[in-house]
């Protein structure tokens, strides 16, 4: 293990220049700055140009924040493996005997990375599937930080990055994360995005903070609203800090709490909100029902973890369908029928798990106001037919153009990887009209149907889509709806 | 052949992939109002320090719309006001991506208690908007104001606007009045930043016009002692700026 013996350096010089030299003596290298990309409330970030071309970037601290804790937090961060490749870690510190402080460096994100702030102003247009990803994304990724008993403090929505083409995320600002109860840090965290009991003084950033800074960061990526801005926030004329402290600290309601509706979105200013709510599945919509009710008064128990957001979303990605009329992305949360088998299936969303009613009886849709109506304006078709497939009664994945299988849909004791899927859907290469699934796994499938039989699926072998055929994955069976 | 045609209606969409994009619009913004106070008496034409001024305010704009860029809360609107023999506005509220700044000329006395009474004339509802964020104030002086400068300071802040908005101000040279500064301030414990030099006059330029920007729309980490208690809003601390250049205009 390495060791640091921070040295007191007085010079009279605490920025670089553009082709200044900096000595990374953990990594044994000399890099030159290139150029500043960003000065904070903390300190300025540099881009490096290094000797073996890898791509990094030097934060160095203003005097004022170059702190003997913010020192020793690196210490432990540096010598501490990064939870995974998506946190932008400090990879070793940074000293210079001409420069007052110190810094660190840590890897440059690449350029398909893009703020959230971006979505938020729609200048981006990601897909859902692209923003639930990046939400399931940010949860299993803080899912396993907070796992190892450490706290990022300071989460938001500046801190995290995004690939609207895939969902992708990298986190930055990593050099605030301590072990959970130290109390250490320069930071206590983002106004809007703080729980409550920090802004009122309550307490200090710890997991369970972080857990509410998470659904609110989840509320505005899918909302494109604040989870407290509502009617009351309208009636700020100036919102300056004690009326946010207000607002978000001690007074704070949910724009949706069920039983009080006095700070309900207004129509005008949060349109967005109001919109979104209509779209989303009433079971996804409880979690932050309850995070922004239960979770605000019971800071300790009330909250929704990480692992219930995870099946949530994942759940959710899965039953996205496009609108065969104008290809908007639906999500499939009704009793949807098999009609072609006589079979049911009931309640798909709202139990979160799936009742196979194979007793032969036919549901009138009509008699069901739920029954799904594609949300686009212009469009409103309500003649939804959808394939699906329907793994052990347990799992229900929509089967779209671009849907993959990952081995968390066959073995729900595996974790979720969505970088090795195990099966995708496929265009037969001569009839573009018919479709297929690629067994990417290792397995052979087992395939049964009424018709013709049983057949075997090698890997890398397609196997036509119809319905009522039965697929062996080998941990479990699917079966194709529609 | 049948159940191909029932593939052929479940994948039909594909025509429109391109065209759909999600519901909603941007997320509702405030307005946040970015107000230059400068000086244009005759002695900012002393060892060129209105151009240095001028150079600097240039320089901070492309900054000042990165930063924007990733407001998520706030439409910045960006003016200015001069003062002189008199005081004008000379840029009205722009949009941060099409501001574009004008060169100014130094001439005249030092009627900095006729800026603030114009300041005080637009910091009410209306013009103001009733959704706002606290408007932040820079005023940038080398002198001494030839004016009445306490009755007009007295009336912006009787206006709600102007006491709740981020007041900073930039002493430019060791000449400035450092008391009167501290008073548009109000704070005690905030300073005027004193610009000895060109540089460092464009680092607290480019700082009020990114961080303390940001303070007011896009609040950023809170440091664990907040600066004051009494402020409506938080504002980081100025860097310390070191330099090398020595202190000469």
């Amino acid at each position: 293990m390495v060791t640091y013996e921070r040295e007191i350096v007085m010079t009279n010089a605490s920025e670089y220049h553009p082709g200044d030299s900096v000595y990374i003596r953990d990594l044994d290298m000399v890099c030159n700055i290139e150029k500043e990309l960003g000065s904070g409330t903390q300190g300025k970030v540099y881009s490096l140009i290094c000797p073996d071309n890898s791509d990094l970037v030097l934060k160095w601290y203003f005097t004022n924040m170059a702190t003997d804790e913010q020192f020793e937090i690196l210490k432990f961060l540096t010598t501490n493996p990064s939870p995974s490749e998506k946190f932008l870690w400090p990879l070793a510190i940074v000293e210079d005997y001409s420069k007052s402080g110190f810094g660190y460096v840590m890897s440059r994100k690449d350029n398909r990375f893009k703020s959230f702030s971006l979505w938020l102003s729609r200048k981006v247009e990601p897909t859902f599937k692209v923003l639930l990803t990046s939400c399931f994304e940010i949860c299993q990724n803080f899912h396993i930080l907070h796992s190892k008993g450490l706290c990022y403090q300071d989460l938001s929505l500046n801190n995290l990055y995004f690939d609207p083409a895939n969902g992708d995320i990298r986190i930055g600002d990593t050099d605030n994360i301590v072990v959970n109860g130290s109390n250490k840090g320069n930071v206590i965290g983002t106004p809007k995005f703080m729980a409550p009991e920090v802004i009122t003084g309550n307490t200090l950033p710890n997991t369970q903070t972080d857990l509410y800074s998470l659904a609110v960061l989840l509320f505005y990526i899918l909302f494109l609203n604040h989870p407290l801005e509502g009617k009351k926030e309208t009636e700020i004329k100036s919102l300056d800090l004690p009326s946010m402290e207000h607002l978000y600290g001690v007074n704070p309601i949910f724009i949706f709490d069920p039983e009080d509706k006095s700070n309900y979105p207004d129509p005008i200013y949060h349109h967005n909100a109001l919109i979104f709510w209509d779209i989303y599945p009433k079971v996804f919509k409880n979690l932050f029902i309850r995070s922004f009710t239960e979770g605000i008064r019971d800071p300790l128990h009330g909250r929704v973890r990480e692992t219930e957001w995870k099946i949530a979303l994942s759940e959710l990605r899965d039953s996205i369908f496009h609108c065969y009329k104008c290809g908007s992305e639906n999500f499939l949360q009704f009793r949807t029928i098999c009609e072609r088998n006589d079979k049911v299936v009931s309640d798909i969303m709202d139990n979160t798990s799936t009742i196979i009613n194979t007793r032969s009886e036919k549901v009138v849709r009509a008699k069901d106001t739920s029954f799904v109506v594609c949300w686009n304006p212009k469009c409103r078709n309500s003649n939804i037919h959808v394939m699906f497939l329907l793994i052990e009664g347990r799992l229900m994945v929509t089967l779209n153009h671009d849907t993959k299988l990952y081995s968390h849909h066959i073995n729900p004791d595996n974790r979720y990887d969505f970088n090795s899927p195990i099966a995708e859907v496929t265009r037969h290469p001569k009839d573009k009209n018919v479709w297929g699934l690629r067994n990417l796994s290792q397995n052979t499938w087992e395939v049964f149907k009424p018709d013709t039989g049983t057949v075997k699926v090698y890997p890398q072998q397609n196997l036509l889509l119809t319905t009522n055929t039965e697929i062996n994955f080998g941990f479990s069976r699917g079966k194709i709806c529609y | 052949m049948k159940l191909f045609g029932e593939i052929v209606i479940n994948f039909g969409y594909l025509v429109f992939m391109t065209l759909m994009t999600l519901p909603g619009g941007e997320i509702s913004k405030r307005e946040l109002h970015f107000i230059w106070i400068v000086d244009c008496s005759g002695s900012m034409r002393d060892e060129g320090k209105i151009q240095s001024l001028n150079y600097a305010i240039r320089e901070a704009i492309p900054h000042m719309q990165r930063e924007a860029e990733n407001n998520i809360q706030a439409n910045l609107l960006i003016s200015a006001l001069k003062f002189s023999t008199g005081a004008q506005w000379i840029i009205p509220p722009t949009s941060v991506t099409n501001f574009r700044w004008i060169d100014l000329q130094a001439k005249g006395e030092t009627d900095m208690g006729q800026a603030m009474i114009l300041l005080s004339e637009v910091l009410h509802i209306p013009p103001m908007t009733d959704r706002g964020l606290p408007p932040v104030l820079v005023l940038l002086s080398d002198g001494q104001p030839t004016d009445n400068y306490d009755d007009g300071l007295n009336k912006l802040l009787k206006e709600p606007w102007g006491r709740k908005a981020i007041r900073v101000s930039i002493a430019i040279g060791e000449d400035a009045n450092l008391d009167v500064l501290q008073k548009f301030i109000g704070y005690d414990d905030r300073k005027p930043l004193l610009a000895r030099n060109p540089e460092m006059l464009s680092n607290y330029i480019r700082w009020v016009s990114t961080v303390v920007q940001s303070a007011s729309a896009r609040p950023k980490s809170q440091n664990r002692e907040l600066d004051d208690q009494k402020a409506n809003i938080a504002i980081p601390k100025p860097p310390e700026l070191f330099s090398n250049t020595t202190d000469v205009w």
